[in-house]
């Protein structure tokens, strides 16, 4: 039977390569489970949202994907996550190249109590050796690719903590991007943002998605249905249905899926 | 897929109930309307076939009113899933029994036009029963949001249309017999190509149900017969 409703959005082929592919992925917080062999492929050059209610597990895949836990001796992982067709999970992959491949934008703006300047050149400083003048130039691009270099350039030295909530968030997608990972994880990045911040974000994501994966985490279903273009629902650790997003909203295939996105939930 | 439950927020249950009831209203209105113009032609009754005329200002107005409710439910609540299948359905089959009352409308029109009597007219009232409860059972099926009984309705509609291509063919076998008939039958033509009409449209809400229920499209049934 001919799907009735196509999808809107999809400059990226939902079918084409997985930019990661999670295989048999369990984690657990000491003896607590919180995700239950989870096999996702999220397509590169594409946006995946990972919904669901609280404690389903969505925000400790992005905690899995960028090794997070790996600094709390309770948590481990076990499956596989591969990136570009390496076990990121394995022990002989080393964090650093990981961090500089996977880029991470959290709930609420984290930007450093230092100049606008300073707060994107940080971690380039750290993984780059440049010139003063490559350096400048980095720094333009990121702020340019997160659509807040108009905003900004004439105050660059000005501390990042005068900038609003919305211009500290893009500011952090900035930081992020400087050091041109090829994946940008996303945890509810506008729920502390008023809409047209959100508005802007989201604009952003639509921008950022034809150079890298993203991968968000959203409360928000609405934001879900409008930037991504696969959704992957999660219910008490288990992935329950993931397919094209204009599917996921329109047509679900479980019942618990249908249940959470029409508000039946509990 | 059935609900185990209804919505967190009782409020869009109410709201999804309200327009749903709306749509039965229409329906029912509908439904009446074919009956009453049906019962006009065969008693002649052109004081009531002027009044249900008239009546139909207010299938209309039910109409505009499943309009305002559906762009506000889908404002306000941002319906998902079935829900938005359902409230989008909603919105067409208003629109759908709308054009129904028209038909119906049609044949109270012809009524003043039906002089003497014609013996095929007794064809007619057994003809629009069934289309009538076609246009019932649809809406039935979309209460119920129940697929499989939409899909019955779509199955009835080659009935109707062989019903249809029947009397043509009685009709025609008339006006060859005596010119004088020509002009009766043809009354008589209209208002069975209305009622196998109220059909087909019965027929596409039974699509529209279908997909609400479902998510899936309702295989094409074979067109056949109804032309003439």
């Amino acid at each position: 039977m001919m799907p009735l409703v196509e999808p809107l959005n999809c400059e990226a082929p939902p079918s084409g390569t997985a930019k990661i592919d999670i295989r048999g992925l369990d984690f657990f917080y000491g003896k607590t489970q919180a995700l239950k062999a989870v096999d996702l492929a999220m397509p590169a050059h594409a946006v995946t949202a990972i919904i669901g209610p609280s404690g389903c597990g969505k925000s400790t895949l992005l905690r899995a994907i960028n090794r997070i836990y790996d600094l709390y001796p309770n948590q481990r992982a076990t499956g596989q996550i591969v990136i570009d067709g390496k076990n990121v999970l394995s022990s002989s992959y080393s964090l650093s190249d990981l961090r500089r491949c996977v880029g991470m934008v959290f709930q609420k703006p984290t930007p450093f109590a230092t100049t606008i300047r300073k707060n994107v050149a940080f971690a380039l400083s750290y993984y780059d050796r440049l010139t003063k003048a490559e350096l400048a130039d980095r720094v333009e691009d990121a702020l340019r690719q997160a659509a807040l270099w108009d905003e900004v350039k004439d105050k660059l030295e000005t501390s990042a903590l005068a900038l609003s909530g919305g211009q500290q968030q893009r500011l952090c997608i900035a930081r992020t991007l400087a050091v041109q990972p090829g994946i940008i994880l996303l945890d509810e990045p506008t729920s502390a943002l008023d809409p047209i911040s959100t508005a802007k974000i989201e604009e952003l994501i639509h921008e950022l998605k034809r150079r890298f994966t993203i991968v968000i985490v959203t409360h928000n279903m609405q934001q879900a249905a409008r930037v991504s273009q696969r959704t992957a629902f999660f219910h008490l650790g288990d992935l329950v249905e993931v397919g094209d997003t204009a599917q996921i909203f329109t047509n679900p295939q479980v019942q618990r899926t249908q249940d959470y996105i029409t508000g039946r939930y509990g | 897929m059935q609900h185990r439950h209804g919505h967190t927020l009782t409020a869009f249950d109410q709201d999804l109930g309200e327009l749903r009831g709306l749509i039965v209203d229409m329906g029912a209105f509908a439904e009446a309307a074919i009956e009453e113009a049906m019962r006009c032609l065969v008693e002649r009754d052109t004081a009531a076939a002027v009044e249900l005329i008239q009546a139909d200002e207010q299938l209309d107005e039910l109409e505009a009113d499943a309009e305002r409710r559906v762009i506000q439910l889908i404002a306000l609540r941002a319906p998902m899933a079935d829900d938005l299948r359902e409230v989008v359905a909603s919105l067409k089959i208003a629109g759908v029994v709308e054009r129904i009352g028209d038909y119906a409308k049609n044949i109270a029109r012809r009524v003043r036009r039906l002089e003497g009597d014609i013996e095929p007219l007794s064809l007619l009232p057994e003809m629009a029963k069934m289309a009538s409860a076609m246009v019932h059972d649809v809406l039935q099926a979309f209460v119920e949001r129940d697929p499989e009984a939409a899909r019955r309705v779509c199955a009835r509609d080659d009935a109707l249309d062989d019903f249809y291509d029947s009397i043509f063919r009685t009709l025609l076998t008339f006006m060859m017999e005596n010119p004088l008939n020509i002009g009766p039958s043809t009354t008589l033509l209209f208002v069975a190509k209305n009622l196998e009409r109220i059909g087909d449209h019965a027929t596409n809400i039974a699509e529209m149900v279908y997909y609400a229920a479902t998510g899936e499209r309702l295989a094409e049934p074979q067109q056949k017969g109804g032309d003439g």
